[in-house]
């Protein structure tokens, strides 16, 4: 990785960090979670677990997808495009090091989430069908990495005006209609693993869920590495297939 | 020595031809580009810029080609730009905008590249507002951020596409002490509406017009071509190609001298008007 990159990477990564379109929606959604376990008449590890799991690997991603296509849409949207395209460093050298400051940051949140929820399942008082194996905990950093890189391949391939709330509500939509009508069997159109916890959620889908054995959980982590890296590879190279 | 050198550049966009078979050449100095709106002043800048690349014609910058992708990039190391239209990242701060910008001319070593941050805006008179953020600036001030990041790295070639527009006075003439300043040493090339700026600065000029280059010169030269063509008088000349009344009460005329007029001396906006004068641009008082 060359200097540039590496610098580049930090300053995308902080761009992403503060922007507030990924801290707010995840701070009040924690909020939330903090709130409904500390006024319940008991404290509940169980409550924090699932809260916390729904809302960094559940509303995350949705957050990711619109927080990372804002940031990198930024320079198009504010016409800065052309001054930043003047400098030795590369069309494709500024995408990689969004790509990776975006997924970087991101999959830090998403490991901090993972120990958070290892930290409090060590506690003790969480039962075996509660709690997620590590396979399914890893799946967490790179589902929101992930959802980063879809937002950073969005803003690259849609560049029209209203692109990034078009998009935005495209994906939710999407989510949404799936929700409704998706095979939850075909775990890979799933960004995470049938775990445990889904039998809550079995109410909704009226699909009985069969929890995902640990060396699927880890396949499919795996699974969703190589999607981020078909996510970065079709966002860099994006201007290679752009008219003259 | 020719550190810009373009010949018989030609750009289409559409049916629009922008450029037609325009030679220019820039050396050391303040070299301005002229022409009325839709000229191609821009587009020709952008081709300077590496922005753009030419359909026809050969361009040469700083020794180098920039159609080629290895001495694209060397020449990126040693130019600056200020585009038209400048933008910049919202949320960024002054000093923020320019370090990013800094980076991404490789300038990787953090101490020395703050420094070099710290000294082009105090350079552009930016450095009280170095922590405001940029879309909290005026106009004015944001023009200055756009030419800070220009300057980064003192790069041989500086391209400023009209760096005055829309500035005050007192702004304009802070930004020619600038440019002035920028051009001693370095090659600058600039466009502008503003004849007088161009006056003030330029060491050559080159006016465009539909496309074409129409003159290539010292403004001596240009205003030298409007001697014996610019008159005033009590009456404005009904056949001249611009006549107004001026703030004394009299008539300039640029072009044929109504009866009784005095011969004055032209200035180079009247060399401008003659230049590519058309009928539509007489001026009625």
């Amino acid at each position: 990785m060359t200097a540039t990159l590496s610098t580049l990477v930090v300053c995308e990564a902080r761009r992403l960090a503060r922007h507030p379109a990924l801290w707010l929606p995840l701070a009040v959604a924690l909020a939330g979670v903090a709130k409904a376990a500390v006024s319940s008449a008991r404290f509940q590890a169980g409550s924090w677990y699932a809260g916390v799991f729904v809302t960094i690997a559940v509303l995350g991603p949705v957050v990711a997808i619109f927080a990372a296509n804002l940031v990198a849409s930024n320079a198009r949207r504010t016409r800065a495009e052309e001054m930043l395209s003047v400098t030795p460093t590369a069309d494709t050298e500024r995408t990689l090091a969004m790509c990776l400051g975006v997924a970087l940051t991101l999959a830090g949140i998403g490991c901090a989430t993972a120990f958070g929820m290892a930290f409090i399942a060590a506690g003790g008082s969480l039962g075996t069908g509660e709690m997620l194996a590590a396979g399914e905990l890893a799946q967490i950093p790179v589902i929101l990495a992930a959802g980063g890189l879809l937002g950073v391949l969005t803003a690259r391939w849609l560049r029209f005006p209203g692109a990034v709330l078009v998009s935005f509500a495209v994906f939710v939509l999407g989510i949404l209609l799936f929700a409704q009508t998706g095979n939850r069997t075909s775990w890979w159109l799933w960004w995470y693993t049938a775990t445990p916890m889904d039998s809550l959620a079995a109410d909704i889908t009226s699909q009985p869920l069969r929890p995902a054995s640990a060396a699927e959980a880890w396949w499919h982590t795996a699974y969703l590495v190589g999607l981020c890296a078909c996510l970065a590879v079709a966002a860099v190279y994006r201007g290679r297939w752009r008219r003259p | 020595m020719t550190v810009v050198r373009v010949a018989g550049v030609t750009k289409t966009f559409g049916r629009t031809q922008a450029l037609n078979a325009v030679d220019f050449e820039a050396g050391r100095g303040v070299t301005g580009l002229l022409g009325p709106n839709g000229a191609g002043k821009t587009t020709l800048l952008r081709m300077i810029a590496t922005v753009l690349a030419p359909d026809d014609g050969r361009l040469s910058l700083l020794g180098r080609d920039p159609a080629r992708a290895d001495q694209r990039t060397e020449i990126r190391h040693r130019l600056g730009y200020l585009p038209q239209e400048a933008g910049f990242h919202r949320g960024f701060s002054v000093f923020e905008f320019v370090d990013y910008v800094a980076i991404l001319k490789s300038m990787t070593d953090r101490r020395a590249r703050h420094d070099e941050v710290r000294r082009v805006l105090a350079l552009t008179g930016l450095e009280s507002v170095g922590g405001k953020r940029i879309r909290a600036l005026s106009g004015g001030l944001r023009r200055r951020v756009g030419l800070a990041q220009a300057l980064l790295g003192d790069p041989e070639l500086l391209v400023l596409d009209e760096p005055t527009a829309g500035l005050d006075p007192e702004q304009r003439l802070r930004f020619r002490e600038m440019i002035s300043n920028a051009g001693e040493g370095r090659t600058v090339v600039l466009s502008s509406h503003q004849t007088e700026d161009l006056a003030a600065l330029c060491t050559r000029i080159c006016v465009i017009h539909e496309g074409q280059a129409r003159f290539a010169g010292t403004p001596a030269e240009l205003i030298a071509r409007a001697d014996g063509r610019v008159w005033t008088g009590t009456q404005r000349a009904t056949n001249a190609l611009a006549a107004w009344r001026t703030g004394e009460g009299a008539y300039r005329n640029v072009g044929r001298p109504p009866d009784g007029a005095d011969l004055v001396s032209p200035t180079l906006e009247d060399a401008y008007l003659l230049l590519v004068g058309a009928p539509g641009l007489e001026v009625r008082a």
